[in-house]
């Protein structure tokens, strides 16, 4: 069993599960931080980033999302090749102008699904991310 | 008289599978920066992106500017991958919470 272990980034009193995430595209690979959100079905993350990766919105899947406070926004989906700690894996991923959250969210779909447990451990401050060998 | 009372030992307890796992802390240096400069981050830029290259600060700005910072972090570090992320307003940390 392999786990990756992410300390939370505090905040004042508060304590975020941000992680580092790796995100490549055919020709281009950078890093972001993300934030662990285990209510997201999607991961969506900031749609500047797919400048960053000289990916256009056209090429992606429209998708329209609803948000936590009912409204529904406009992304575009791709499959993207994604790296968290050492473990490499295709996660469909949702970009949006449209969220005004300030943040990358890492959602569940093919991100959560490619592990055996997410674990947000709240006294421990971290998160940890397992996987059978 | 003799005492019915035993000490009774304990079960030699064999590492479950949890405590045998190979515990794999992750290492980034560009994280590492973002998350302890993070409250000040919050506090003079929410609201823009960062940019860092193996915990060097290449710049923070707004969005229209965040093409040149990337070019600028390929330019000077060409062999190294940059690290970029939105910075969040203290609006939207609560927001997301």
């Amino acid at each position: 069993m392999r786990a990756l272990t992410f300390p939370y980034v505090r905040h004042g009193g508060l304590f975020l599960p941000i992680i580092p995430v790796t995100l490549l595209s055919q020709s281009l690979v950078f890093r972001t931080d993300a934030y662990v959100d285990s209510g997201a079905f999607y991961s969506i993350f900031r749609a500047e980033i797919l400048d960053s990766l000289q990916l256009r919105k056209e090429q992606g899947q429209v998708k329209m999302l609803r948000a936590a406070d009912g409204k529904l926004i406009r992304s575009h989906l791709f499959r993207l090749p994604l790296q968290i700690g050492t473990v490499k894996l295709r996660a469909l991923v949702a970009f949006s102008d449209q969220l005004h959250v300030g943040f990358n969210l890492l959602g569940r779909h093919t991100v959560f699904s490619s592990f055996d447990e997410v674990a947000f451990n709240e006294r421990a401050r971290n998160v940890v991310f397992r996987l059978a060998d | 008289m003799r005492s019915e009372a035993r000490t009774i030992k304990p079960k030699k307890t064999v590492g479950s599978r949890r405590s045998r796992q190979r515990p794999e802390a992750v290492r980034d240096a560009d994280h590492q920066y973002f998350a302890s400069h993070f409250t000040r981050l919050v506090r003079k830029h929410g609201g823009q992106w960062i940019v860092l290259v193996d915990a060097n600060l290449i710049g923070i700005a707004n969005k229209n500017r965040l093409a040149s910072l990337i070019k600028k972090a390929r330019a000077e570090y060409p062999d190294r991958i940059p690290f970029i992320a939105p910075i969040p307003t203290k609006d939207e940390i609560e927001c997301v919470l």
